[in-house]
């Protein structure tokens, strides 16, 4: 009876039935995750006709007239979505970051106090606040003005960051620092020389998760500036979201164009994002 | 004299706190860009959301203090009382699958024996995020083309549905909900495959070995000492699940426009249309505060209800 459990498992090992069918259900889980996605990507490069007809599947020539169509029609739209990221995301960063260092590594009265009230802010739910920030930035005249997108990141935005930051500090070894204190570092050095280096990779997932927020958001752009300081997001329902869209193509192009600059990050970042978020830790 | 003893003590202490706020003084100006930022900007805001609540204001004119006023025509609001009902049948489901499905998924994942596929699958997952969230919404509203979209032609294909049927999956009032909740499928994409995948790889190597010894199904090790190690996680989606499922509004937005009809109101939706479309800003903060007030104890029962322990990292190790 043992020795047959024994040859059963050997035989396992040999053919990894499991594995294979393991294989197989990922396969076809992410075929139809990305069937969609794919569609609109070979869609955006095909005339009307074309896409009339053999809309399933890619074909040649491909049509790159779309995409210029499509970027035209959205380019201002980017440049302002990669003003206010860049912006946005800059302030953060610093912001959180010295902030968490603090909460992490530092003693001082109304550390606890301080800390709550910023995690406090996580169970604010946004509908009580947009009409009350709508009327806010009205009054402060931030109407219009792309720093009616700036300011919420470099507030309400730092909330998520300072939660994940302040976990990751927090796990960092003491001595790390107290052999810089004793060796002569300031404090703001031990934060941007030892602290900062060492959380590249979150800091790079914050990064991320706070472009695609920026990327995203369209009812907020929509409520405080005009259309032609919209971000992408906004940008492209105000452009494409006509029940009929006479060229399908050309919204699709008009699709990918709006995701390029998030493809090249996550080309280039993805390590990153995923080093980072597996990590963090994220949990309550 | 006790009480002059008490005073000189608690002066004392006054000045002992006083020097060493003073000396922790940089910590201060650490924290305070955040601090002043989050004040002005994300607590004001709510604060003055629930005073306005009382008041009847539009964008130009006077405001008026109304009292319940708002609060009472609130409860006798038909297209209010109807939008809550909605919105569960909306959020529960969609709560379900964004819990258990990348939980699945990250198993799934973490069960594949080749780490270099293991890292090919976690790049793949991540894929959808490089489409902004309105044209993936945009490309489903593609998909439920009543005519030719992708889910009527698969349906044909299979011959679920007739050649001739046509369905209009967002315009008829019976099929627009289970629409919104099939959006999105099979629903693996995303960050919190890599969460669960995070939780996952941090348990040790010898548990899942002893596991294996002791002859523990794949199953059974999942149940006995996955799905433990990852209750935070758990708790984390199920807490930000409920909180961002209350006020979710990005499919009306987009697809429906709460139609058709009143099909697919929810209160969040209709609190924008009565401060924006209909500039009662007074009466939609009214619905923004009962909302506040209703997640505000659901997420607490939550946490209460999954156990919670403190918020982890703050000073463990300070310097």
């Amino acid at each position: 009876m043992e020795q047959e459990i024994i040859t059963q498992k050997k035989r396992h090992k040999k053919i990894p039935v499991g594995q294979i069918i393991l294989h197989t259900v990922l396969a076809i889980l992410l075929f139809i995750m990305l069937y969609p996605l794919a569609m609109a990507l070979w869609n955006s490069f095909k005339t009307d006709l074309s896409y009339e007809y053999t809309r399933w599947y890619p074909t040649l020539p491909l049509r790159i007239r779309n995409v210029k169509t499509a970027f035209d029609m959205t380019s201002q739209y980017m440049l302002n979505t990669v003003i206010v990221g860049f912006a946005g995301t800059a302030g953060l960063l610093f912001i959180s970051s010295i902030a968490s260092f603090a909460f992490a590594k530092m003693k001082f009265p109304g550390r606890g106090f301080f800390f709550s009230m910023v995690m406090a802010l996580m169970m604010v739910p946004g509908v009580l606040t947009l009409v009350p920030s709508y009327i806010l930035y009205k009054t402060l005249g931030l109407h219009d003005n792309l720093m009616a997108l700036i300011l919420p990141i470099w507030t309400g935005g730092c909330i998520f960051a300072v939660f994940l930051l302040t976990t990751f500090f927090g796990g960092l070894p003491r001595d790390l620092f107290e052999a810089a204190q004793i060796d002569g570092a300031s404090l703001f050095r031990c934060y941007y020389a030892i602290a900062l280096p060492l959380s590249m990779p979150i800091l790079g997932t914050i990064t991320i998760m706070q472009i695609v927020n920026v990327w995203n958001d369209y009812i907020w752009p929509q409520l405080v500036l005009s259309e032609e300081k919209f971000t992408v997001s906004a940008g492209l329902l105000l452009t494409f979201r006509s029940e009929h869209t006479s060229n399908m193509p050309v919204m699709f192009a008009g699709y990918l164009v709006a995701s390029s600059p998030l493809i090249l990050l996550f080309i280039f970042a993805n390590k990153f994002y995923i080093q980072g978020l597996v990590g963090a830790a994220i949990k309550m | 004299m006790k009480a002059e003893k008490t005073q000189s003590v608690f002066k004392r202490k006054i000045t002992e706190l006083g020097k060493e706020i003073w000396r922790r003084k940089l910590a201060y100006l650490f924290i305070a860009p955040l601090i002043i930022g989050l004040l002005i900007f994300s607590y004001y805001p709510p604060v003055y959301g629930l005073v306005l609540s009382f008041f009847e204001k539009h964008s130009v004119g006077e405001t008026t203090f109304v009292g319940f006023l708002n609060y009472k025509n609130l409860f006798k609001d038909t297209v209010f009382l109807n939008s809550i009902p909605t919105m569960f049948f909306i959020m529960i489901p969609r709560l379900i699958i964004g819990i258990v499905v990348p939980l699945i998924m990250a198993e799934l994942i973490f069960g594949v024996r080749s780490l270099r596929l293991q890292g090919v699958y976690r790049v793949l997952v991540l894929v959808p995020i490089v489409a902004p969230g309105v044209v993936g919404t945009l490309i489903w509203r593609n998909i439920f083309d009543p005519t030719n979209g992708l889910l009527t032609s698969v349906l044909r294909l299979l011959g679920v549905m007739d050649q001739s049927q046509v369905i209009d999956w967002l315009g008829n009032p019976d099929w627009v909900i289970p629409s919104i909740i099939f959006m999105g499928f099979p629903w693996v994409g995303g960050t919190s495959v890599l969460i669960y995948m995070s939780g996952l790889m941090g348990i040790s190597a010898e548990v899942l070995e002893a596991a294996k010894l002791d002859g523990a199904s794949v199953l059974y090790r999942i149940w006995k000492i996955d799905l433990p190690l990852l209750i935070g996680q758990i708790r984390y989606f199920l807490i930000f699940g409920l909180i961002g499922g209350f006020q979710d509004y990005g499919t009306q937005m987009v697809l429906t426009n709460g139609g058709p009809g009143y099909a697919t109101y929810v209160p969040g939706y209709y609190m924008y249309q009565q401060a924006f479309m209909h500039d009662n800003m007074g009466y939609a903060s009214a619905v923004g505060s009962v909302m506040f007030v209703v997640i505000l104890v659901v997420s607490v029962f939550a946490f209460k209800f999954v156990n919670s322990k403190n918020l982890q990292g703050i000073g463990q190790e300070t310097i």
